[in-house]
Parts: C-alpha cells; sequence; structure tokens
C-alpha cells in the first residue's frame, strides 16, 4: 500500500512538472503580447523588441485602437452576429441532431451522407456566392448567419451526444403523453447542457472571428465587422505609400489583445462544459 | 411526425437549398431594405441615393481592396463633396486587401456584380477581365475626358494604359521614386568613417559598422547593410547598369536592353556578393518587411539602410527612429559610383507615366446616366477644386490658403489619412508630399533630384503567350542565388539562356523594341 501511494506521489510531480511544463509554452506567448501592447513603444525598442514584464506601462496603444473610426461600430456588429448568430446555430443543430439520433427516423441512412457530403467537398467560393446572392442576402448580416446555422461536425458531435441519452427517459415521457417537442425541450436539452455549451463556444468563437464572409457579403463599409476593420488597421498597403504609417509593434499587439480578450474572459465559464461535451459527443460519434 | 417537420426545415438551412423557410426570408428582407446604403445588384438601375436630394442623384460603386480605414458614410467629406459638387453619389467600398481582395472581387464579378469603378488586383487579372469583355474601354471617351487626359500629362501618358488596343485602365500621373539609401552619421563619426560615395567605401563602412561596434555596447549586434527585400541590392546593381529586376532601359548609344543584359551585370552581382561574403548584410534582408526594417533601424541594429524617405523622415517615425538613441542621425546620401564607368544611380523611374489602378465597368456604358457619372467624376477629380478635396480635404478645415499656399492644419493628419485611395488619377506629387510632410521636406526633394534609371517597361504591352509573372519570379529566385552563392555568378550567361529558352526573352526584348521605336522612343 505505501508503495503504491509513493509511486501515484510520482506520477503526480511527474504530472505537475510537464503540465507546468506546457503552461508556461502556452502562457508566455499571451504575456509577451500582452507585455509588448502595454509598454510604450521606445521601451521595446530598447529592448531590442522583446519583453516579458513590461517596465513602464502605458495604455496609449489601446487608446488609439479605441479612438479609432469605425471601430465602435464594428464591435457593436460582431457582438449582434456573434449573439443572433449562435442563437440560431444552436436551435437548427439541436433541433436537426434531435430527430437524426434516433434510430427509428424513416430515410436516415440516406440523410446522413447527404448531410456528411458538403462537409468534405464545399461548393465552392463563386458558387456559394451566387447561392447568397440569389437568396438576397448580400449586403445583410443574415449572410454571415443563416448559410452556416447548421455546421456539420458539429451536427455529428450533437447527434452523437443525444443518441447516448437512455431511451427509456423518453419512453416514460410518451407514456405520459409527451409530444417531441416536449420532449425535445424538457429532456434532451437540459440533460445535454454540456454539449449545447461547447457548442455554443464553437459557433460563438466562429462568428467572433468572421473575416471572410465579411469582405465577402459585405460591401457597405459601415457594416464591417471587427476583423475586418482590425485587419486594415494592422495591415495596411505594402507597396510605396507615402500616405500610409505602418503601426507600431505596441499598435499590433494591442490589437491582437483586443480581438482575443472576449474570446478569453467567456472561455472559463464554458470550459466546465467544455471538456465533458467533447468526450461524451465523441464515444459513439 | 414533428421531428420530421423540423428536420425538413432546418435541413434547408444546413444545405443551403434555395428554399429558406418563408419566415426567415421575410426578416432578411426587412433589415436589407431598413440598411440604408445597399449594394447594388449590377443592374443600371437609378438607386439608393435618389429618395435623399434633388432627383436625379447617380450612385457609383467604387471598390478596391486597399488596406484603409474609411471613415463612416456620413462623415466622409470627400463623398459628401463630390456630391455636392458634381451630383454624383460615389460610395467607396474597401474589400479585404491582397489574396482576399482577388477571390472577393471575382467572386462579385463571376456572380454579376461589376463594381462600376474598380482596380483590377493584377495585372494578369486584368487582361482577363478585358478577354471577357468586362472593363470598358475609354477610347471612344476620350474627348470627354479631355482635362482628365490633360492633368495626367496628355496622350504620351496614356500609353501605360491600354491592352490589345483598349485604353482599360483610368489614367494617373506619374509616381516618382521615394527610395534612397541612409545611414547613421553618428557611428560614422564614433568608427571614424566618412558618408561613402563609392562601392568599395561603402563596403567598408559597412564593415566598420558591423564589426567595430558602433552602438558601444560591447556586443557585435550590428548589421551595416540592410533593407527590405531584395531590391535593396540595386543599390549596389543600378551602378553598374544592371538591376535585380528586368528593367528596360537605354544604353548609351540609345539602343533598347534590359538590365540584366548590362554588360557590368556579373561585376555588380560579385559586389553584392563581396558584401553577402563579408558578413555585413543583414541575414533577413530579403524577408524584411517595411515595419521590420524600421524596427531594427529604431533598434540600433542597422547602420546602413536603403529605404524610402517615407520610411524615415516623416514626423511620427523619426520620434520612433530617435527613442532609442536621442542621438541616432539618420542622412541620406547619393548613390555609389562603382568605377566602372556606369554612371551612378539607384532605381528607375517611369519614362512613361504609370499605370493606372482603376477601371471602369463595361456596363456603365449601358446606362446613359452612369457613363456621365463617371466621366464627371474623372474629370472633377483632376480639376483644380477637385484634386484639393482628394488630396487635402476640406479648406478651413483641413488647411487653409496663405499666400497661395496650401499649408496643413492639424486635422489634417488626424483625419485625412485616407484620402489617397480618392486619388484614382494620382496627384501631383511634389506639392503634395511638401504639404503632408513639411518636415521631411529636404529629403522629399533630394529624393526627386537622386539619379535614377529610366524604365520603359511600361510603354511595352507583352507579346501573347509572355508571362511575365512567371518569369519575373525565376528572376528573383535566381538573383537570391547569385547574391547569396548557391548559385555561382559563372552561371550568369547560362541563366540568360534559360530566360530565352523557358520564358521567351529574346522574343519579348523584340517585341519591346518594336513597340517603342513606334512610339518614338527609340530611333
Amino acid at each position: 500500500m505505501v508503495k503504491k501511494w509513493k509511486s501515484d506521489k510520482a506520477v503526480d510531480i511527474c504530472n505537475y512538472v510537464i503540465l507546468s511544463v506546457i503552461l508556461v509554452i502556452c502562457v508566455f506567448p499571451l504575456l509577451y503580447v500582452i507585455s509588448v501592447s502595454l509598454t510604450p513603444i521606445t521601451e521595446v525598442h530598447k529592448n531590442g523588441g522583446f519583453l516579458v514584464i513590461p517596465r513602464a506601462i502605458t495604455l496609449d496603444a489601446y487608446k488609439t485602437i479605441i479612438d479609432q473610426r469605425m471601430l465602435p461600430r464594428a464591435m457593436g456588429i460582431t457582438a449582434y452576429i456573434t449573439i443572433l448568430g449562435t442563437v440560431i446555430n444552436i436551435v437548427a443543430t439541436v433541433i436537426m441532431a434531435y430527430p437524426l439520433s434516433k434510430r427509428k427516423l424513416a430515410g436516415r441512412r440516406f440523410l446522413i451522407p447527404f448531410i456528411i457530403f458538403p462537409m468534405l467537398f464545399s461548393g465552392g467560393t463563386i458558387p456559394t456566392y451566387l447561392l447568397i446572392k440569389n437568396l438576397n442576402m448580400i449586403g445583410t448580416y443574415w449572410a454571415l448567419m443563416i448559410p452556416g446555422a447548421v455546421y456539420t461536425y458539429n451536427l455529428l458531435v450533437v447527434k452523437a451526444f443525444f443518441e447516448n441519452l437512455p431511451e427509456e427517459l423518453f419512453e416514460s415521457a410518451r407514456i405520459d403523453g409527451a409530444n417531441e417537442f416536449y420532449v425535445l425541450w424538457k429532456i434532451v436539452v437540459p440533460l445535454s447542457k454540456p454539449v449545447i455549451m461547447t457548442m455554443v463556444l464553437f459557433y460563438a468563437v466562429g462568428h467572433w472571428e468572421t473575416y471572410f464572409d465579411s469582405i465577402m457579403y459585405l460591401p457597405d463599409q459601415n457594416m464591417q465587422t471587427l476583423q475586418v476593420v482590425l485587419r486594415r488597421m494592422l495591415t495596411p498597403n505594402t507597396e510605396m505609400n507615402a500616405d500610409i504609417t505602418i503601426p507600431t509593434m505596441t499598435l499590433q499587439m494591442a490589437m491582437v489583445v483586443f480581438t482575443t480578450l472576449p474570446i478569453i474572459v467567456i472561455y472559463p465559464f464554458i470550459q466546465k462544459y467544455f471538456t465533458k461535451g467533447i468526450m461524451l459527443g465523441a464515444v459513439k460519434g | 411526425m414533428a421531428a420530421m417537420v423540423s428536420l425538413a426545415l432546418v435541413l434547408t438551412a444546413g444545405c443551403g437549398s434555395n428554399d429558406v423557410p418563408g419566415s426567415t426570408q421575410d426578416s432578411a428582407k426587412t433589415t436589407e431594405s431598413t440598411d440604408a446604403n445597399e449594394q447594388d445588384d449590377g443592374e443600371t438601375k437609378p438607386e439608393a441615393g435618389q429618395e435623399t436630394a434633388d432627383g436625379d442623384v447617380v450612385s457609383l460603386e467604387l471598390v478596391c481592396g486597399h488596406g484603409v480605414t474609411l471613415p463612416e458614410k456620413e462623415k466622409n467629406f470627400v463623398e459628401q463633396g463630390i456630391r455636392e459638387a458634381i451630383g454624383v453619389d460615389v460610395t467607396m467600398n474597401i474589400v479585404g486587401a491582397g489574396a482576399d481582395y482577388a477571390t472577393a472581387l471575382n467572386a462579385r464579378i463571376s456572380g454579376g456584380d461589376v463594381p462600376d469603378l474598380f482596380i483590377a488586383p493584377s495585372d494578369e487579372t486584368l487582361k482577363q477581365y478585358v478577354q471577357n469583355g468586362i472593363v470598358l474601354s475609354l477610347n471612344d471617351y476620350l474627348d470627354q475626358l479631355q482635362p482628365l487626359v490633360d492633368w495626367v500629362g496628355g496622350e504620351e501618358a496614356l500609353r501605360p494604359n491600354y491592352i490589345n488596343g483598349g485604353m482599360y485602365r483610368v489614367p494617373r500621373k506619374a509616381k516618382g521614386s521615394y527610395s534612397m539609401p541612409v545611414v547613421r552619421k553618428d557611428w560614422l563619426d564614433k568608427v571614424g568613417a566618412e558618408i561613402p560615395t563609392t562601392m568599395e567605401e561603402a563596403l567598408e563602412v559597412a564593415k566598420k559598422l558591423t564589426f567595430e561596434d558602433p552602438d558601444g555596447n560591447g556586443a557585435q549586434d550590428t548589421y551595416g547593410f540592410s533593407g527590405n527585400g531584395l531590391w535593396a541590392f540595386n543599390l549596389i546593381l543600378n551602378s553598374y547598369g544592371g538591376s535585380v529586376y528586368n528593367n528596360l532601359v537605354l544604353d548609351e548609344n540609345g539602343e533598347l536592353t534590359s538590365t540584366l543584359l548590362a554588360p557590368n551585370m556579373e561585376a555588380g552581382l560579385e559586389m553584392c556578393k563581396r558584401f553577402v561574403d563579408a558578413g555585413v548584410v543583414d541575414p533577413d534582408i530579403v524577408a524584411n518587411s517595411g515595419d521590420a526594417l524600421r524596427d531594427k533601424m529604431a533598434q540600433c541594429k542597422v547602420g546602413m539602410a536603403v529605404t524610402e524617405w517615407a520610411s524615415v523622415y516623416k514626423q511620427a517615425l523619426m520620434e520612433q527612429l530617435l527613442a532609442v538613441d536621442p542621438d541616432a542621425e539618420w542622412v541620406w546620401y547619393a548613390p555609389l559610383d562603382s568605377g566602372t564607368g556606369d554612371r551612378a544611380c539607384f532605381d528607375t523611374i517611369n519614362a512613361v507615366g504609370s499605370k493606372g489602378e482603376w477601371c471602369v465597368s463595361a456596363a456603365v456604358a449601358e446606362s446613359p446616366e452612369k457613363l456621365e457619372a463617371v466621366i464627371k467624376l474623372l474629370n472633377y477629380i483632376t480639376s483644380e477644386e477637385g484634386e484639393k478635396l482628394v488630396s487635402y480635404g476640406v479648406e478651413g478645415r483641413h488647411y487653409n490658403v496663405e499666400n497661395g499656399e496650401i499649408v496643413k492644419t492639424d486635422l489634417m493628419s488626424t483625419e485625412c489619412d485616407f484620402l489617397w485611395v480618392y486619388q484614382m488619377a494620382y496627384r501631383d506629387d511634389g506639392v503634395y508630399l511638401a504639404v503632408k510632410f513639411p518636415e521631411a521636406a529636404e529629403s522629399i526633394v533630394f529624393s526627386e533630384n537622386t539619379e535614377r534609371m529610366t524604365a520603359y517597361e511600361n510603354a511595352v504591352i507583352a507579346p501573347e503567350g509572355f508571362h511575365a509573372e512567371d518569369m519575373n519570379k525565376y528572376i528573383t529566385e535566381n538573383m537570391i542565388a547569385f547574391i547569396f552563392g548557391t548559385r555561382p555568378i559563372s552561371e550568369y550567361s547560362q541563366f540568360l539562356e534559360e530566360l530565352n529558352t523557358s520564358f521567351g526573352f529574346e522574343d519579348y526584348m523584340k517585341s519591346a523594341e518594336e513597340q517603342l521605336r513606334e512610339q518614338g522612343y527609340i530611333e
């Protein structure tokens, strides 16, 4: 017994050491980015462009970002797309995954390959553009939310999770007179919080990072999303152009923090569901 | 049953069928109609602007992929100014940048949404657009565009804009070169060296700035020679009559030749290699971006840099360059003498003006109102009033006229950094730069007066089947190999032979000579 306890401890120590190393590897770049964003550019240059702990702190870079035209508007737009888009994603994914998780669903064997196919082979940029255009979605925020409402991979994870729920629960509910919507809403969804929260995270991050769709489908400058506006500030033209001053390293890093911060902030709240959801879904996936 | 219904509903969304559920479609439409500035759908119908003002405002959509942030539409004083002056509602849309721009624009054009005016992502793409009849040839409208033509420099300046006999690019004024070499004068003083005037002196200076610890920190952490890109070596090669590019130039007899064929090209490459072999060249020189070079200069890691005045002498940049070492003194110097008898010079200027960036959609010609609006717009931005608007902003706010000269206000620095996107026919660079960057005035004048090579390639239209982009890529790869010693310079003649056999370089040169003779550039 004592021996086993010792070896347990050795494993623990080993784990802690390895995890600490991984932690440092993960945190270091983040720390670097945050430090540079908070340091006056002169101080950054004095350190040869590299520093981990800032010796002087300034919020100038963040102030510059906030003062940028278009940015507050782009923030609001992206938040809107993220929230509404994620709601659409979740509703669509859940109501699609639920029937597919039922073995007795007629035509299920035909439907599943039909759903998986576009995950492997997409229509291509131009056909997709034509589709969105013919749906009259160009220049509307719907173009950023509707076409990607169900992401096949996420659908399969949710479907696998639903398949793992014990059938007896549904039977007893049905005996009590519950219809499918009631079962879905009152039994499946509350039991599936882990997988749903995971999907919220996946979809929300995707919406927050919307870049190319925004360029493609929203020609109006007043409607562009955060990433587009930030990218424009970050990488102006490379050709010789006297009018452009490339932003300083400090400003570039501040933009990185600015875009990732909201995701970093919400992550811890969703994380507890996150690991659980993926694991449970994956068992049968 | 209910499950089946909901499944069917969602399937349509997921798999992207045309049958979007009614409710979604309706709400999409509602949102669309409430968003004021809407896209047009490629049809030439009167739209958005109409309801707002005097009844017959024509809207034009301009699309480009420049990295610039425009003000919100309602605060865009340029678009407002244009509308007030000529009654055309212009909307500039920035659609990504670089490769993203090309993809997005091609998708739009394939979908029939051709913007009224736009920038073609590359020469090759523009050729395709021309072949597919997407772009309007301005040949038939030259008399109506006379103010623009006169402004850019007359008929001669139109030449670079022709493709297959049609003028498919909006002509623009010639763009000068801003490039110049600079050196840390304070470091030269420390290591006991003078500003170099010859190649040999430059090599010696670069060695001292690398190995004699000019920053006095006890560590060997400086590089004598840096730049941002392979073109930095043109500081050396141009003075040998050569270049890292295929520039078409006239030799002393007035005969057309390429810089790649310069008699002293190999000697020039040898000199570049001597710099590399001496260990004085920044190893990142080819990969450095403009801001990477700026940061290295600010961090006191570079002694001589091949750059441009706009990357050094603008006030905001100078503050950064002096941040670490307030005594840093960056001075420019003249092109170096190679001792071969070739004229000391650096970088090229175009003999025949610059290629235009913008082109006009062919669909514009189908609508007389749009066509008129485009002509009005192009003539307006080159008129005295319009040029001021797109160059300096609003009088009284962004600039004042004092004794006939334009003097910028502080607001010009903060509110006018996007104006250049509207300079579709460019600008009078000399005056413009002096107004915008008075702090850099001396360096601008020096850059303007620097000895340059005069290049003619802009007047040449590549013959059928000649792929300039492929050949240029091959040239670049080999120049790097020669300079950094991965391919012996003794194989240079073999390299030229490869250009002939693989890319048809000789045929290109022949065609170029014929074309330039026709145009009267050579006799």
